[in-house]
This record gives structure tokens, C-alpha cells and sequence, in this order.
């Protein structure tokens, strides 16, 4: 009887199989060797191809990507981004698949190099140190979060060269973010997702999360520490600039496993991509949210993002957001810092949305309750002006 | 003026190639002085210059860093017990710049703070300025501060490794050491797993209290090997320069204890030798001594046989 000759990785008993080039074998066994030795990333990537035989399809999952058709063949391919691994599965007729590309990062499962010099993908504890302004990090084995309640876990962009480096940055912005606990990460700090990489996540043209190739990795970790982190009370994940990529893409991994998290809570800061789908996820996983879900700033984008998700949020009975209250706080926040009326209309102009448009944006939303709120600001700010 | 344009403090193209970078100038630096219950602590470092924008913590001018007698405790899980407290005198980030707006190639964080046992939790009977009670408390304090950290319950593989490279200065009018802690990576079976040391320079000023200076070096511009892709030699010099620069003028009363205490022990040296000590420790061992006998840990007796 002729034997394969691609060998069987995975699939062997049940679900699809999943097979590999015979040169791509020592590789494969290599990434074993590294689980069996204990590596928790390593057992994960197994683990994670495994499930794939199960479930494997052709459309798009968070951590693999549907591309292209194989020119020769016709078959279809799809890439898969696991933690340390890249590979390119393609289709066969028979409906087997089929590895035909596997590059492995072998500092990432030797994990000496990386987390020494703290640049290894996961999760860190941050602790307050001696120094008063220096947040020291210890990269988390297993990537279990703090069991601690109400423990605060920071996703950060990439695009830092260290975490020591992300952290000083972040840990005393994160402290002020409304609905965290500032003392207790004083008294025993916080924890910390770190995404290497040299340039930041998202941004004006990556606005849509789930198309983000250089984060699904990441993404991965952050789901599975998210998992394994149900139990903990009160848990709050603070997505920091381009991390809201990551938190997004890993909420989309815990949909389509069917998890929940009842009892945590999130919060974006300057998100990069859109919240508007970072609501929809949270509200599917059972998140308690703020009304304030997203700190957007001054950026017309993020706004008109939250404004059209608002719908959402106000059909959602769980969702504590209220009528005009986004639409409130964007145009009071924009007028108090603009100063008296007449800089209102420029401070507006100068967004790009005029004075008409911005009331017709807030009746649109809501009623009346609105455009007194408005009114009000002005004649508010007016009163301030005047006093002097 | 070349110098000033041609290493700006500014990223525009990150190049990891060779370059000496450049830092805060030395020689233009100016003078700090932190009194310490009495005692003059004066060294010349250059102005807070970080990479980001981030605060120094300073004293404030006019006021003494033990006026108040209390110290902060340190958070929960830094130490290995809550006997110790600390008060920060200095913390400051120095960054340097590669040339031509190529990035920053790496930072060095300074920090001076003064340590000493919570109320209740004092070493009775012992003065900092005997050398062997000096040397115990240093060992129980690295204990507390480096040594109970490990990686997994089960492995018990600490986390740092120390204290190396000891060497003892006499540049003061009391005795002072340094030493460097190496961070230790996860895996024992790879030789060579010692990075990211952090330099610790010790002196006692008060019966009670020690001053501790740290630097750690951050370097943050590596090539595609993970490989060090600049000259760090410019950072090390400043270190070197910064601590040659100590000086300490002791108040009477301080002066006062040390001069009682030489008169009883001819030698007032730390020892020639300190090797790294056996880490992790186990949590409970390390309780306070209730007097200075050598009795309670096998380190002490090491130290004392001398």
C-alpha cells in the first residue's frame, strides 16, 4: 500500500486533515517538541492548528486570512497567523488541506532572547517600583492575568521598542481613564499586552480592525488570556491607541467561540480603528460598558464612529448610554475648549462640521433634551467669559 | 554647533547601523545637592532629557529628604516583606540620540533614594556604619528586593542574578560599594541567559539609613541578529563620570557615629569579595534579626567568617 506522501499533522481522527510538505516535517516536529517542553505559546499553536481541522473553512477568521487562488493549481490558500508562526494552508480538491509554507520565529519558542530584553509578545505584570516614575514589567509564563478583582489589563499599540518603554508611557495615562481604579494600580500596578513591531496599528486608512494582518497573533494571546481570565470579578481592558486593533480582533476570536464576559468591562483610548465595531463585539460578549466606551478626542472619524453605533446602544437594554449622550459631551467638550460664541462657529469651521450641521447631527440622535444641552454649553461658556 | 544639528533629539528615520550616539553633555552639567538628615550629598548630573516626555522627581529645594521621619512603603509584591521603606531623592532619564535624526539608540535611567526599616521592624543594636552590620543589611536587602522573584512556582528559576562585578570605592568619607544585578531569562539549560544588569552603587549615611544610587541602561536600537547596533560606550562614560562625581559631607552627628565606630573596628572596609547570592530565596526566610548575632542565616555566617 502507498503511503502519503504528505504526512498527516493534524485532522488524523476526525474533522478535516491537515497535511504537510515533507520538508516542512522536522519543522512542524520541531514546534511540537517545543509544546511537549512545556512552552505555553507552543502548545497554543498546536492546539490552535488542531481546531482548525475542525472548523476549517474557506472565509475569513480573525487569525486567518482567505487570499488568493495558487496559480498553478487553482486551489485556494488561506494564511493562517499564529503566535511565532506564519503558515499558508492550501485546499485540495479532495478536501484535504494541505501546508505547503510554515515559517517559525525561533527566538519566539526558545524564549531567551526576547524576554530578556523585553520585546517578547504577551502579557506582563506592571509593578510601581522604587523609583517613583519607573514601572518595571515581568513577562507572564502562561499568560494568565492577575487574579485580583478589578485588575486592569492595558493593550498597547506597537511600535514601542521595549514594554519598559511602552509602560512608563502609558501606565499614568491609563490610571486617569474614567471607571479606573487610579490607587489600586498605585498600590499593586497593573497588567500588560505588548505587540512588538516597528510601526503602530490602525490609523486613518486601517480604520477596520479585522483586516489587520500584523496584530492577529497578538490578538490571539490577548483572546486566550481573556479566556482564561472569565472567573476573575470586574476585570478591565483598557485598549491604548493602536491596541484597540488588537482588543477588537480579540473580542471577534471570543464571538466566534461563543465565550462571554459577563462582569468585565473595556475602555479605548484614541482608538485607531474603528469603536464602532468594538461596541458591537462588547455588547455580544456581555461586557458592562461606561457610557463613555471610547476616548475619540478631537478626531471627526472616531466621533462619527460612535455616532452611528449609537442606534445600537440605545436598542441594547443593557447598555447604560443614554439618549444624546455622546452627542452631548463631543459638542460640549468641543465648545468649552473653543471658548465665547463667536470661536464656537470657528473652532467648528475649523473640524470641518458647521453649527447647523452639528444640531442636526444632535436632533437626529435625540430630542430636544439635546439641543437645550447645547444651548446651554454656549450660553455657559458665555456667562464664564463675561464674569471675568 | 555642527555637533547640536547633527544629533538632534528628534526620530525621523529609525536606522539600526553602527553610530556613537550622543547624550546630555557632561561637562556643562550642572551641580545637585540632596541634604539627607544633616548630610550633604552633592553630584553633577545633567538635566532630565528623555526620550518621551515624562517628569523627573525631585526634592525640592530648601527641604532635607528625611525631614519626615516615615517611609513609603513599597507596593504589594515588590518586596518580600513590608520591613522596608524608601525615600526618592532623584530620578532622571538621560536619552541619546543617534546621528542625522536616526532615532534614539537608548536611555539611562537614574534614580537615588534612601532606604531604611519601618518602625517596629528596626535592626536593633547595629549601626549602618559598622561594615559587617552594613554588609548583613545589603544581603537582606537584596534578599527582599531581587531575591524572592522567580518565574514559576514550580521551577523556582529566579529572576535576577547577583550581585556581580562587586567592587568597593574609597572616594567617600565613608565606605561604598557597587555592584551589578543581571536579569536572568527563564531557561536554565541556555548558557548565557544574563541581560539587562542594573548598577547599584551603596552607601550608609545614617545610623539607620543607606543611600542607593541605580542605573539601568536601556537600549532600545538592535539589528535583524537582536544584536547591540550601536556603540554603547558613550552611555557607560557618563554612568562612570555621574559616580566619580559623588561627593558626601557628613553632618556631626553622622560623623560623630562613625568616627565612635572606628575606633572600635580598625578596618572600616567592605570585604574584597561578594559573590552572587543563592536566589530565590524562600519568602519567610528572611525575618529580621532580633539582635546583630550571626545566628539566623547561613549568608550571615558566610559573611561573618570573613
Amino acid at each position: 500500500m502507498n503511503q502519503n506522501p504528505y504526512p498527516a499533522i493534524a485532522g488524523k481522527t476526525s474533522g478535516k486533515r491537515i497535511r504537510c510538505n515533507p520538508e516542512l516535517l522536522p519543522v512542524w516536529q520541531r514546534l511540537e517538541q517545543a509544546a511537549l517542553r512545556g512552552h505555553h505559546w507552543a502548545r497554543l499553536a498546536v492546539r490552535e492548528l488542531h481546531y482548525l481541522a475542525s472548523g476549517l473553512q474557506d472565509k475569513n477568521n480573525v487569525y486567518t486570512r482567505a487570499g488568493d487562488r495558487d496559480p498553478v493549481t487553482g486551489n485556494t490558500r488561506l494564511t493562517v497567523f499564529l503566535p511565532g508562526l506564519k503558515a499558508t494552508v492550501v485546499r485540495w480538491p479532495n478536501d484535504n488541506y494541505c501546508m505547503t509554507e510554515l515559517v517559525l520565529d525561533g527566538n519566539y519558542f526558545e524564549a531567551t532572547r526576547d524576554t530578556r530584553e523585553q520585546t517578547r509578545m504577551g502579557l506582563y505584570r506592571v509593578t510601581p517600583s522604587r523609583d517613583p516614575k519607573h514601572w518595571p514589567t515581568e513577562y507572564v509564563d502562561d499568560g494568565k492575568v492577575l487574579p485580583k478583582d478589578s485588575r486592569v489589563v492595558a493593550v498597547v499599540d506597537a511600535g514601542y521598542e521595549t514594554v519598559v518603554d511602552a509602560a512608563r508611557e502609558i501606565v499614568p495615562r491609563t490610571m486617569k481613564h474614567p471607571g479606573v481604579p487610579t490607587s489600586t494600580i498605585r498600590q499593586s500596578g497593573c497588567d500588560l499586552h505588548f505587540t512588538p513591531g516597528e510601526k503602530r496599528l490602525g490609523g486613518l486608512t486601517r480604520y477596520n480592525a479585522l483586516r489587520q494582518d500584523s496584530s492577529r497573533a497578538s490578538a490571539l494571546h490577548l483572546a486566550d488570556s481573556m479566556m482564561a481570565a472569565r472567573d476573575i470579578p470586574g476585570v478591565i481592558w483598557v485598549g491604548d491607541q493602536g491596541g484597540s486593533a488588537v482588543v477588537t480582533q480579540a473580542m471577534q476570536i471570543l464571538v466566534d467561540r461563543g465565550v462571554t464576559l459577563k462582569g468585565h468591562s473595556a475602555y479605548l483610548y484614541k482608538p485607531r480603528t474603528s469603536p464602532g465595531d468594538a461596541v458591537r463585539l462588547a455588547h455580544r460578549l456581555e461586557l458592562t460598558l461606561n457610557e463613555a466606551f471610547a476616548d475619540t478626542g478631537w478626531d471627526i472619524q472616531g466621533a462619527l464612529s460612535q455616532l452611528s453605533v449609537a442606534g445600537v446602544r440605545l436598542d441594547h437594554k443593557q447598555d447604560p448610554y443614554n439618549k444624546g449622550y455622546h452627542t452631548q459631551a463631543w459638542i460640549t467638550g468641543l465648545v468649552k475648549a473653543a471658548g465665547p460664541v463667536g470661536v464656537v462657529g470657528a473652532g467648528a469651521a475649523a473640524i470641518g462640521a458647521s453649527i447647523p450641521m452639528l444640531s442636526g447631527i444632535v436632533t437626529v440622535i435625540g430630542g430636544v433634551g439635546v439641543a437645550y444641552a447645547l444651548g446651554q454649553s454656549v450660553a455657559e461658556d458665555l456667562r464664564h467669559k463675561l464674569k471675568r | 554647533m555642527l555637533n547640536f544639528l547633527k544629533y538632534l533629539p528628534l526620530e525621523w528615520r529609525k536606522r539600526h547601523e553602527y553610530c556613537v550616539p550622543k547624550g546630555p553633555s557632561f561637562r556643562w552639567a550642572p551641580w545637585v545637592t540632596i541634604p539627607i538628615a544633616g548630610s550633604r550629598l552633592r553630584l553633577k548630573a545633567p538635566r532630565h532629557s528623555p526620550r518621551r516626555s515624562g517628569e523627573q522627581w525631585r526634592l525640592l529645594p530648601g527641604r532635607d529628604l528625611l525631614d519626615d521621619p516615615r517611609l513609603n512603603h513599597m507596593a504589594t509584591g515588590v518586596m518580600a516583606n513590608d520591613y522596608w521603606g524608601n525615600a526618592p531623592a532623584l530620578s532622571r532619564r538621560f536619552a541619546f540620540w543617534g546621528p542625522w535624526m536616526s532615532g534614539c539608540k537608548a536611555e539611562l535611567a537614574m534614580s537615588v533614594c534612601a532606604w531604611g526599616r519601618q518602625k517596629g521592624h528596626e535592626f536593633a543594636d547595629i549601626s549602618f556604619f559598622h561594615p559587617k552590620a552594613f554588609e548583613m543589611v545589603l544581603v537582606q536587602y537584596l534578599n527582599d528586593y531581587y531575591g524572592h522573584k522567580h518565574w514559576n512556582v514550580h521551577t523556582h528559576i529566579p529572576r535576577w542574578h547577583g550581585p556581580a562585578d562587586w567592587q568597593r570605592h574609597n572616594h567617600l568619607p565613608v565606605f561604598a560599594g557597587s555592584c551589578k544585578i543581571y536579569s536572568q531569562g527563564p531557561d536554565p539549560d541556555i548558557t548565557n541567559n544574563l541581560s539587562f544588569p542594573e548598577h547599584l552603587f551603596f552607601f550608609p549615611i545614617t545610623d539607620q539609613h543607606f543611600v542607593e544610587i541605580t542605573f539601568v541602561q536601556h537600549l532600545y536600537s538592535r539589528d535583524k541578529n537582536g544584536d547591540i547596533a550601536f556603540d554603547t560606550a558613550p552611555i557607560q562614560a557618563l554612568q562612570d563620570a555621574i559616580v566619580n562625581s559623588i561627593s558626601l559631607e557628613l553632618s556631626p552627628a553622622a560623623q560623630a557615629s562613625y568616627d565612635r565606630i572606628k575606633k572600635e573596628v580598625r578596618n572600616m572596609q567592605l570585604p574584597k569579595e561578594f559573590a552572587p547570592l543563592k536566589w530565590p530565596i524562600d519568602p519567610s526566610a528572611s525575618q529580621p534579626p532580633a539582635s546583630d548575632s550571626p545566628n539566623t542565616a547561613t549568608d550571615q555566617d558566610r559573611l561573618w567568617k570573613l
